[in-house]
């Protein structure tokens, strides 16, 4: 999102925290939106409220800002599917995100949502998967006893052969790096 | 207690430096598995979180070297009372709130309903403006010896009853609620691992007053199992994997 924004990319954050708790998150990593921010949709702060118990509500506030900038490259981060899918049948969510990945699709843009692992059974972690064309993995791998490893892995990508390698990632210098990961034997 | 050690075992001998050892090794290790995982953490909440178990390890630790290595009858003067307050009452008051703080943002970012139990977000800049005030006041006044704790009275109220109330408060009321509002499952998992831990020390730390007494031994014994228990929690604070699980996993 941060190097889209410095592309002129027309970027929309989907969260459920306040604005001033997603800049504050992220300027632990050294990502500061200071200068640039997105146009959020947020429980506190941004240009349009996030309200949980309006699905239909979020769906018409996320397609009509993909209109409005229709003729601009879009990304869209948003973390509200987990909370959602507590609160709601997953086979609700289900739908709702088909529909949103639909509109999402129709105007080129690229959406990139979080799942938290620890808060959903498999099967709709598998479901949930099955939507997006690409999967990534982020967790922390133990080698040894006395190290821990940040580990991203590609479970599935559109167009690109199965990878089957690990990759380490940290956040440095505004952006994430992602290095291919060799084990200590 | 560890500074009774000392004074059970006599001089400070051979055996009573083998225990600190002991003691330095385990909770040394949960310390820095703690200092580990907060690095690789990348959500500042649960880095927080990590930061705080560290903390708590380090302050037993500090506890076991006191009562291994200063003298039982040492002289209380005015600069004593202000590092004993400093480096040990406030120490522990604020490195347990500390902890407690990240685990209850962490439970309110895990609840769906994102709910701000008992008004927490605002509450906890009012805890910590008057434990980091008193930190700062009561050490200083001890030193000059403005006032004797000893005495009781308004000033031991402030300095002592309301920093440890602000603690129960947070830790045994408003986290367990924000934990039951959580729904995720590693979290509820990491702050079990931490409770029985508090259990066993608030026991260790109490229990002599209920308890019928109980050798040193067994006191050390619950002290190195409350070790395990800290360990567990900081390895608790995200789903961990191994290679060779993965590698299993896969055949």
């Amino acid at each position: 999102m941060h190097s889209g924004l410095h592309q002129g990319d027309f970027c929309l954050y989907v969260t459920r925290l306040t604005t001033r708790e997603v800049l504050k998150d992220t300027k632990a990593f050294g990502v500061d939106f200071s200068n640039k921010v997105p146009f959020w949709i947020a429980t506190e702060g941004g240009e349009i409220k996030y309200d949980y118990r309006d699905l239909t509500g979020l769906s018409h506030s996320v397609k009509e800002v993909l209109k409005q900038n229709g003729g601009r490259r879009i990304r869209v981060v948003a973390d509200v599917f987990s909370p959602l899918l507590m609160l709601n049948p997953p086979d609700s969510i289900y739908r709702f995100l088909t529909q949103l990945l639909a509109d999402v699709k129709q105007y080129d843009a690229v959406l990139l949502a979080t799942l938290e692992e620890g808060m959903h059974e498999p099967q709709v972690m598998t479901a949930m998967q099955s939507l997006f064309d690409g999967v990534v993995e982020l967790s922390i791998f133990r080698e040894g006893g006395l190290s821990f490893v940040p580990i991203l892995s590609i479970q599935k990508m559109l167009g690109m052969p199965p990878q089957p390698g690990y990759f380490r990632f940290s956040f440095s210098q505004n952006a994430m790096e992602v290095a291919a990961y060799a084990r200590h034997t | 207690m560890p500074w009774r050690w000392q004074r059970t075992l006599g001089t400070l001998d051979a055996l009573t430096y083998v225990v600190f050892v002991l003691f330095a090794i385990v909770y040394g290790y949960v310390a820095y598995t703690a200092i580990a995982m907060s690095r690789v953490l990348s959500n500042r909440v649960y880095r927080n979180q990590a930061l705080g178990l560290a903390i708590v390890a380090l302050l037993i630790l500090e506890l076991a070297l006191v009562g291994t290595f200063v003298p039982s009858n040492y002289v209380v003067t005015d600069i004593v009372n202000a590092l004993q307050l400093l480096g040990i009452w406030f120490a522990f008051l604020i490195g347990f709130y500390y902890y407690i703080d990240a685990s209850i943002e962490a439970a309110r970012r895990t609840d769906p309903l994102f709910r701000d139990t008992l008004h927490w977000t605002r509450m906890r800049v009012g805890f910590w403006v008057y434990d980091i005030g008193a930190a700062i006041v009561f050490p200083i006044a001890a030193a000059f010896g403005s006032y004797d704790y000893a005495s009781g009275g308004f000033p031991a109220i402030l300095q002592a009853g309301v920093p440890s109330f602000l603690v129960v408060f947070s830790g045994a009321v408003v986290l367990p609620i924000a934990i039951r509002r959580s729904k995720d499952m590693t979290l509820k998992k990491q702050l079990s691992w931490f409770a029985v831990y508090m259990i066993l020390l608030v026991l260790i730390f109490f229990g002599g007053a209920f308890l019928p007494a109980y050798p040193i031994v067994v006191e050390l014994a619950i002290f190195l199992a409350g070790a395990y228990l800290l360990y567990r929690s900081a390895t608790s604070l995200v789903p961990l994997r191994s290679f060779n699980e993965e590698q299993r996993r896969k055949e």
